[in-house]
């Protein structure tokens, strides 16, 4: 008997030393991730770059998590995260959610629905400043039911109502910050060293060099694969180049495509794409500067579609990403565009863009270039210094313009410069290029009319059409996903032929990594979401995965 | 009137005191009239509203009249508070603190290895004056002062780092050796990641040490005392060293004086290079978001370090020679 159990034993050993012979499944390991900008914050309520999302979304939980295909409609394909399960009114005016009694806090208390409750009323108080505060204004409160049990109250039913309960709001504990004052969140101790209940705590910030995360070991999702995140602050992009060619770093983000052929080359690295929520588009202004009255020249609807019709943006897009980047057909990177088939952009037709202005009067003259009643038709494009990018684009455009008789300066300021001219409307064209959340909804902000003559609005274009307007408002209003797809289609069919954009290109993003990391799907919210499954295995780690913690 | 070196130290850090304040309020008066939104250029591409956006700038304190936010600084300044940095969100002191001792090293290693260096050539060059040797070495530091610091850097990172591997590409630092690491790895750690930044400051440092002291030893070595000592029948290496060197290291402890603001304000082009977290690189980012508090505190101990560097120079070359004090 003894004999039989010792080598039952025996057997269960070698039989688990077979599914994982090198030990690969064991957690472990260090990440370094060059980081671009330096965070403004590590409150969450407050974070509004990718650099503070990037810290805070590893240490702070939300309700539930979105599901892969990015549906904000309705609660299909929603993942529990610190709520186990929810149930809907009957009227659909109420959500109730039941949290994981296994959530703690990384000092040690358990999470509680008081903290949900204390997290909407922090991003709700004006006092505090949170950046994305009015997306959750369809919710009118939080209550406690009990102590495992929040319940969001919402003034109407909504596609998204699920969403905004959701994914706007990274839970705050209560107890760590019932003292503070909302508007003092970014000078408080918590802001230093703060307590979340993610898969990651917090270990140690240093201004200029690095942060560091380490694994929560007894986390109730359960622990995170590597054993710490350190993200090293690296301001300029050829330095952080340099620091991945020679293996001190393992992840560079948004890498040049110059960049990314020299990683490609190299067998101990690789490149990943993964296509993010960010669209590049030229922006027109519809105003002249910040007045109500019409732009001289680009207040005219024609004049904008001969502008759309003289680019061949396919061509630019190849020009500036090689093949990592495609046109979309709206405001909207294509994981979130509406599937519509009678959606096109404007197609690149050079001679149905000059048959267009001769129809406007706007006749060549003996150089070549157009002007109608003495007056030139003479444009400027607005771009950042900082955009390499952008300012090719730019000078593609204006040798397109320029072949249509139109004659384009390109001014190319350095960000703190441009802001303000752009606030100001004092811009013909501007390339933007905007990061977006996962719905459609946060179009309101930068095509609704009633943010059109709003200073240092989204809004830039001073774009106002009732048509949008209407059918944006029905699509966020409406209670049925089918039917809020269809509005956003209507809408954006509307954008395209009113011109107040020329949409550009939509880029894949060039991730450089490791080889010995094994990354999760990069999402296009943001790629970190999903760093606490990213794993190294055993028998590929280098001395420095090990930690002297 | 003749005063002590001490007491004319004292009075010119009186003075110096007063250029600080004219200093600071110019700063903000700049900054404030700076065109840009405080956390503009950060928060370009980031969909913040602008009742949100405004209520930072309100938070920031930075609609108050103009007068006002002076006069605030003024008195906060006296207390110690520098402010509050949003750019970074954290305070002024604690932002500036954690960047000045990266950039203290950093500026001493260079100031020390560019000074020495300096010197040691330009004796060689003046001992060796009208030879093919001065010549040469002439040439030598003529381009190193020549060369942009940011070539310098480039070149250094990519054959000493990126392509041999001998040195770290950037930093200041391991970014997984930490506090707990044995001491002797982390001070290991450092010193390899001071290497190539201090290098690419040192050339440029000692390129016009060297420039500087060789004219000056030359000058000493032709004067009325320096041919009486030589006739007394002093030893060469002492007439060089003891002699020559004392009477004009003055020129050269002014350059000396002069430079330490690298001290605080760091190299910014060096710095960005090598991912170094320094003062230069602090200033530069606190201009670039608007962020007014941060950016005068940077610029404030940068004209300290100046005054401070002035006087001392001053006070150094008396008591090396006293004809100067007077």
């Amino acid at each position: 008997m003894f004999r039989r159990s010792v080598a039952a034993a025996a057997l269960a050993l070698l039989a688990a030393a077979c599914a994982d012979p090198a030990g690969t499944n064991l957690p472990g390991g260090t990440l370094v991730v060059a980081m671009a900008g330096e965070p403004n914050t590590l409150v969450p309520a407050l974070a509004a770059t990718a650099s503070d999302q990037a810290i805070a979304q590893q240490l702070f939980d939300r309700l539930a998590d979105l599901p892969d295909d990015l549906n904000t409609l309705g609660d299909r394909g929603f993942r529990p995260r610190l709520a186990q399960r929810w149930d809907w009114s009957a009227d659909s005016l109420q959500i109730r959610f039941h949290l994981d009694p296994r959530a703690r806090w990384h000092d040690g208390r358990p999470v509680r629905a008081e903290d949900v409750r204390f997290t909407w009323a922090l991003y709700a108080d004006p006092k505090t400043g949170a950046p994305f505060a009015p997306l959750i204004a369809n919710i009118d409160s939080v209550t406690v039911a009990d102590s495992l049990t929040a319940v969001f109250w919402f003034h109407r039913r909504t596609a998204e109502q699920f969403y905004d309960a959701t994914y706007q709001m990274l839970i705050h504990p209560a107890h760590r910050l019932a003292g503070v004052a909302h508007d003092s969140l970014r000078t408080s101790p918590f802001a230093q060293a703060p307590v979340g209940s993610g898969r990651f705590r917090f270990v140690a910030y240093q201004p200029g060099v690095q942060a560091e995360i380490a694994a929560d070991t007894g986390n109730y999702k359960g622990r995170a694969k590597l054993d710490r995140v350190i993200f090293k602050m690296i301001g300029d992009p050829s330095a952080a180049l340099a620091q991945l060619l020679a293996r001190e770093v393992d992840v560079v983000d948004n890498l040049r495509p110059e960049a990314a052929a020299q990683v490609a080359a190299r067998s101990d690295l690789r490149v990943e794409p993964y296509r993010a929520l960010l669209v590049g588009y030229v922006a027109l202004s519809l105003h002249d500067k910040a007045t109500p009255r019409p732009h001289p020249v680009l207040g005219d609807v024609a004049l904008r579609r001969a502008l759309a019709l003289s680019l061949d943006r396919a061509a630019y897009a190849r020009a500036a990403f090689d093949s990592n980047a495609t046109v979309p057909i709206g405001p909207a990177p294509s994981a979130i565009a509406p599937r519509d088939t009678a959606l096109h952009p404007w197609p690149y037709d050079p001679a149905a863009a000059d048959r267009l202005l001769d129809s406007l009067g706007w006749a060549r003259g003996a150089d070549g270039m157009r002007a109608r009643g003495g007056q030139p038709l003479a444009l400027r494009i607005l771009v950042p210094s900082t955009s390499a990018t952008r300012q090719r684009l730019a000078t593609f455009i204006q040798a397109a313009l320029k072949e249509r008789g139109i004659a384009l300066t390109v001014e190319s300021l350095e960000p703190s410069a441009l802001v303000p001219r752009r606030d100001a409307r004092d811009f013909d064209l501007f390339i933007q290029a905007v990061s977006l959340d996962p719905t459609l909804s946060v179009l309101k902000q930068s095509w609704g009319g009633a943010n059109a003559m709003v200073p240092r609005s989204s809004n830039i274009t001073g774009y106002a059409s009732p048509a949008f307007d209407a059918l944006s408002d029905s699509a966020i209003a409406s209670g049925s996903p089918a039917a809020t797809r269809a509005y956003w289609a209507r809408a954006f069919r509307v954008l395209n032929d009113d011109v107040p954009g020329i949409w550009l290109y939509e880029p894949r993003t060039l991730m450089g990594i490791h080889r010995r990391i094994e990354t999760t799907r990069l999402l296009p919210t943001y790629w970190f979401s999903g760093l606490a499954d990213w794993s190294i295995p055993a028998s590929q780690r280098l001395p420095r995965d090990r930690t002297t913690r | 009137m003749h005063r002590p070196p001490l007491r004319r130290f004292g009075w010119a850090l009186l003075r110096g005191a007063g250029v600080v304040l004219v200093v600071a309020v110019a700063s903000l008066v700049l900054m404030r009239l700076a065109p840009g939104d405080p956390l503009g250029a950060s928060l370009d591409g980031a969909q913040v509203p602008p009742e949100v956006r405004a209520q930072w700038r309100a938070q920031m304190g930075a609609d108050v009249p103009l007068p006002v936010m002076v006069l605030r600084w003024l008195g906060h300044a006296l207390t110690g508070d520098l402010g509050f940095a949003y750019s970074r969100g954290m305070p002024v002191a604690r932002a500036i603190g954690a960047a000045l001792p990266w950039t203290a090293l950093l500026g001493a290693v260079a100031l020390l290895a560019g000074f020495a260096a300096g010197i040691g050539l330009a004796m060689a060059q003046a001992r060796a004056a009208g030879t093919r040797l001065d010549r040469w070495l002439g040439a030598g530091a003529l381009a190193a002062w020549a060369l942009p610091e940011f070539v310098v850097a480039l070149v250094l990172v990519e054959f000493l780092a990126v392509r041999w591997g001998w040195l770290p590409t950037g930093g200041c630092c391991d970014a997984t050796i930490d506090g707990a690491a044995p001491w002797a790895l982390r001070v290991t750690d450092r010193a390899r990641h001071l290497v190539l930044p201090g290098l690419a400051l040192a050339l440029v440092i000692a390129a016009q040490v060297a420039r500087h002291q060789r004219v000056t030893l030359l000058e000493a070595w032709r004067a009325p005392f320096l041919r009486a000592a030589r006739a007394r029948g002093v030893a060469r290496a002492a007439l060089w060293w003891r002699h020559a060197w004392r009477a004009a290291i003055g020129p050269t402890l002014q350059l000396a004086g002069l430079s330490l603001p690298l001290l605080a304000g760091g190299a910014f082009v060096v710095e960005r290079v090598f991912a170094w977290p320094g003062m230069g690189q602090l200033a530069f980012q606190a201009l670039a978001d608007r962020d007014p508090h941060l950016a005068v505190g940077c610029v404030v101990l940068s004209a300290a370090l100046v005054v401070l560097g002035g006087a001392l120079a001053e006070l150094v070359q008396a008591a090396l020679d006293p004809r100067t004090a007077a």
